[in-house]
């Protein structure tokens, strides 16, 4: 089982983002996918997580992720924020980032000790592609770099989750991400 | 007067038949017949009577009606119509009168009274 | 024949969905934190004509079952759904719905009652309602909420028993969790559910009745014992409903569920989404040698005594995780119904309380106090255990968490 938590801030389709990778594994890989949000007073900009389990076989746990395979982080201010990123974290543990700073890509992997980090400048992808700053779609390309999930699954669920025309520029902002996608 | 069940309430199916059903409910209404409680009963002067409607709003049991008298005011004039089967002879329709024409009167002395129905 | 598709829907959206294909022709929602997107989903539902019912906007939650009733009498099925304090409103009308016997279904997202206010999953709210005269399933995943809503409107509905079901979910950990489900179609639900007929009592202007009318003690007794026989017949009637439900969904549900109970030297009584994560611990643990096993009760009204004890059957020691207080009795009120099914032998059962107000209940949450019970299997003290309830997950600074400053 894949248990993968999902960090950002309010207003950055975190929680969507979580929903649609599950939507990605269920529907179009014959895994199971279970989101688990949290969810308190919604306001934009504040510290927002969602959870994400996947496995082969139905996923039993209705719990949070404590300790998380895959961590992703939609803004790379999280750490600053004083948000534990690497809580729980093991030696196998991967960080997916929002960023294009490599020098941040070494320092992270260094300071909590992730086995890879896979990032990317979500951000800028997203206002290239979407006009906007919400940089879930172009994050889950960058999941898919990590080889968890296919980009292809990727694209179907976002095109499936969103109005027509927004999910095939959100569709190829993850193509994008993914392409863009470097491991450190 | 309408909206009265009590006539739909005892009437028995064509063939008879009951069935059980669970739970609170009456489809025979014993005590139905409210009239029979009166001791006063309203007496309304109806040449007094400018049918403005105070009683009928206010009648907790709904049987004051103001209806149209061919006879008064050519034709023009209202009076007050009251179901004895169900003026439980309460009074409040001779409180809110504004123009003081409801007298309640003994109801064993009631058929003095002027009377329409 | 079976036609089913894999949907992504969390639990608010299964239960949306279920109400739906259960035909509902009236609905009186009064939205609430977290039953919320229930509420608001039918309206769009309703507006958009992908179900043809009245919307019927309301200022609470009294108001909201109250036209509910009103309408289901006239023979439609009638919905509505809340959480929590909303539950609390209603009630005297729970009261209402089940002594009238309108079989209503209703969706309860679990949350806990104030105070302190909280936003998030205990079981408290329906705890407090579980002698309304409500029959009561307890969920542990989305597909359950969706298939045990189907379930319950042809259980209900059954002439032998015309009695409202609560279908309750985990507030979050289901509400909003969204997971894959098998969503039939219209025609597949319409062959397991038949269309509402009134059977009992009803509004009809052609043939009155004047429903709920002062009972005298002469008869009260009378019509609260028709209730009770209603709730004996449904530990009958559930499961031939569920088998027939597996007859045409493939998907087996019971009264109780057994996860590896048969060797098991310690078994764990849970209800609600919590069962899905102590089933998973107990897998693992198993991987570790443990012999451990979950009951889940699904059914909780009426409590299936009969089954339990059969499944309990010569095992020494037994937990039981109760997600609400229990405050002032000797545990909470699932361990109440776990110990009183099990009065003749020397099965000792162990109360945890856990998950109050959000809490999660996670696999370390578990996987103590299984370790616990293991330990408790082989101890031969006279009086091994202090009496009480264990609160096995509240901080240990519990007493003191909240200091204010003095203002000499």
């Amino acid at each position: 089982m894949y248990r993968i938590k999902l960090h950002g801030l309010g207003g950055q389709g975190v929680v969507t983002a979580a929903k649609i990778l599950s939507h990605a594994v269920s529907i179009h890989e014959n895994k199971f996918g279970k989101t688990v949000p949290a969810f308190g007073h919604e306001r934009r900009g504040a510290p927002v997580f969602a959870d994400v389990m996947i496995d082969d076989q139905p996923v039993l746990v209705n719990s949070f992720v404590y300790e998380p395979d895959v961590v992703m982080l939609f803004a790379s201010s999280a750490p600053d924020r004083g948000i534990p990123i690497a809580k729980g974290i093991h030696s196998e543990s991967i960080l997916v980032i929002n960023t294009g700073n490599e020098q941040l890509v070494q320092q992270l992997k260094e300071t909590y000790r992730f086995k890879e980090v896979y990032y990317v400048d979500a951000t800028g992808i997203a206002l290239a592609e979407i006009g906007r700053d919400i940089p879930n779609g172009a994050m889950l390309g960058a999941l898919a770099g990590t080889g968890i999930v296919a980009i292809d699954s990727i694209t179907r669920a976002l095109v499936e989750n969103f109005k027509p025309g927004e999910g095939d520029r959100n569709a190829r902002a993850a193509r994008k991400a993914y392409e863009q996608t470097r491991k450190k | 007067m309408p909206g009265q069940p009590e006539k739909h309430m005892n009437k028995p199916g064509k063939n008879n038949k009951t069935r059980t059903v669970y739970g609170p409910v009456a489809t025979v209404f014993a005590s139905v017949n409210t009239g029979s409680w009166r001791i006063l009963r309203p007496g309304p002067d109806h040449s007094r009577c400018a049918g403005c409607g105070q009683c009928e709003t206010f009648c907790p049991t709904g049987v004051i009606e103001i209806i149209d008298d061919p006879a008064k005011e050519g034709g023009r004039g209202k009076v007050v119509e009251i179901d004895w089967a169900y003026c439980k002879g309460c009074g409040i329709c001779a409180d809110v009168c504004p123009k003081k024409c409801i007298r309640m009167v003994e109801e064993k002395k009631g058929n003095e009274n002027e009377e329409r129905n | 024949m079976k036609k089913e598709i894999r949907r992504m829907l969390d639990g608010n959206g299964a239960a949306t969905e279920a109400l739906k294909l259960a035909r509902v022709q009236v609905i009186s929602a009064y939205p609430i934190t977290p039953q919320s997107p229930i509420a608001e989903k039918l309206s769009e539902l309703v507006v958009s004509h992908k179900l043809e019912a009245r919307y019927i906007r309301v200022e609470s939650e009294h108001t909201a079952l109250s036209c509910a009733i009103g309408a289901q009498l006239t023979g439609v099925r009638a919905a509505t759904a809340t959480s929590s304090v909303g539950l609390a409103l209603m009630h005297e009308i729970l009261g209402v719905a089940s002594g009238c016997r309108v079989p209503i279904v209703m969706p309860v997202v679990n949350r806990a009652l104030v105070s302190p206010w909280s936003l998030w999953c205990d079981h408290q709210d329906a705890m407090a309602e579980r002698d309304s005269g409500w029959l009561q399933f307890y969920t542990e995943n989305v597909q359950e909420v969706m298939d045990f809503i189907l379930i319950a409107y042809n259980i209900a509905e059954h002439t032998e028993i015309l009695t409202p079901a609560m279908v309750c979910l985990d507030g979050f950990f289901l509400s909003h969790s969204t997971q894959p489900v098998m969503t039939p179609d219209q025609e597949t639900v319409d062959a397991f559910l038949p269309p509402y007929r009134s059977k009992n009592l009803f509004l009809d202007p052609k043939d009155p009745m004047f429903i709920n009318n002062l009972t005298s003690p002469d008869e009260f007794s009378e019509m609260r014992f028709q209730q009770k026989v209603a709730f004996e017949r449904a530990l009958d009637i559930i499961p031939e409903v569920q088998n027939h439900f597996a007859g045409i969904f493939g998907r087996q549900y019971g009264l109780l569920e057994a996860h590896e109970c048969e060797d098991a030297e310690v078994v764990l009584v849970t209800m609600g989404s919590m069962a899905g994560t102590a089933k998973y611990t107990a897998n693992m643990m198993r991987k570790a040698g443990h012999k451990v096993g979950v009951i889940k009760i699904s059914v909780f009204r009426p409590f299936p005594v009969a089954q339990l004890a059969g499944l309990l059957k010569g095992k020494k020691v037994v937990g039981v995780i109760d997600r609400s207080a229990g405050l002032g009795a000797q545990g909470g009120p699932l361990w109440l119904e776990v110990k009183a099914a099990l009065p003749d032998n020397d099965t000792r059962v162990f109360d945890y309380v856990a998950g109050l107000g959000g809490r999660d209940i996670t696999e370390k949450t578990i996987e103590t106090i299984f370790t616990g019970l293991l330990q408790k299997v082989n101890k031969k003290d006279a009086n091994p255990d202090a009496p009480g309830v264990c609160w096995i997950d509240t901080h240990p600074d519990a007493m003191s968490v909240r200091e204010v400053i003095v203002n000499d």
